[in-house]
């Protein structure tokens, strides 16, 4: 049994805290916002780490809501880098 | 009670999105002062004609972390939270929006027209929930929260949108 504490819910705050925060400086540095919304769906999966971890409920069916998260994240990239080869060239 | 994860996961994404907004917009508004006692003549005459815009980004934002912060005095205040704290910050929001899509861009009156409808069917549930004595049922509480978020994150897009399109104007 994983015990609760507070770096394990604390954590997961921070890091979805620091990807936003990249997020943000890099939509603000290329004026585009559109690629790098998979950091932001990061930063909500990150969150419901930690929450998961507040009720202990990682390893559960609650962890398809993550999958999801990820899931539609690594779509999103791979759209990304389509339509930014497909404009390369 | 099974939602409360949700609840709580979509708690966290909205202070994190604050959070980061905050700072921001802080880092934005110092980066510009900065520039403007540097004497790079376009962004001057940038910030300068955009001067209020940032001012009212900065306010909105600021804003919207004290909202934030206040929604723990709805316990304390009760019904009454609704009528002098809710209705009043999210008529003030809206009001600097107004003030900013005048930008003529699409996709801000997109994120305009979702933050109003999301404040309003918060707004009406608050009410709702007020007269009907549902107080603290689960799935209002989710709902709620959900508004909520999108509240959140429409204005996270609105402000970072309206930035971009404050440096980046050739872009548009």
């Amino acid at each position: 049994m994983i015990p609760i504490t507070i770096v394990q819910t604390a954590f997961p705050f921070f890091a979805a805290i620091i990807a936003l925060w990249i997020a943000t400086l890099a939509m603000r540095r290329t004026g585009i916002m559109w690629p790098y919304f998979p950091l932001v769906l990061l930063a909500a999966a990150s969150c419901s780490v930690a929450a998961l971890q507040y009720y202990q409920l990682l390893l559960t069916v609650w962890q398809a809501l993550l999958a999801l998260e990820y899931f539609v994240a690594q779509v999103w990239v791979l759209v990304v880098i389509i339509v930014l080869t497909k404009k390369q060239s | 009670m099974i939602l409360y994860p949700l609840v709580l996961g979509i708690e966290f994404f909205q202070h994190v999105v604050v959070i980061v907004l905050v700072g921001v917009t802080i880092v934005e508004c110092i980066v510009c002062w900065k520039k403007a006692h540097t004497g790079d003549a376009r962004v001057d005459t940038v910030i300068q004609e955009n001067k209020r815009a940032h001012v009212l980004l900065l306010v909105a934002s600021l804003f919207l972390a004290a909202w934030i912060v206040v929604e723990y005095l709805s316990e304390y205040l009760g019904d009454w939270y609704h009528f002098l704290v809710h209705l009043p910050a999210a008529i003030v929001v809206a009001g600097i929006f107004w003030y900013l899509v005048r930008f003529k861009d699409l996709g801000l009156k997109i994120l305009f027209a979702v933050f109003s409808i999301a404040a309003l069917i918060q707004i009406g549930l608050d009410i709702f929930e007020m007269f009907s004595g549902m107080d603290g049922v689960p799935w209002i509480e989710a709902v709620r929260e959900l508004l909520q978020l999108t509240s959140v994150l429409m204005f996270y897009f609105f402000a970072v949108r309206s930035m971009n399109l404050l440096h980046h104007e050739e872009r548009t």
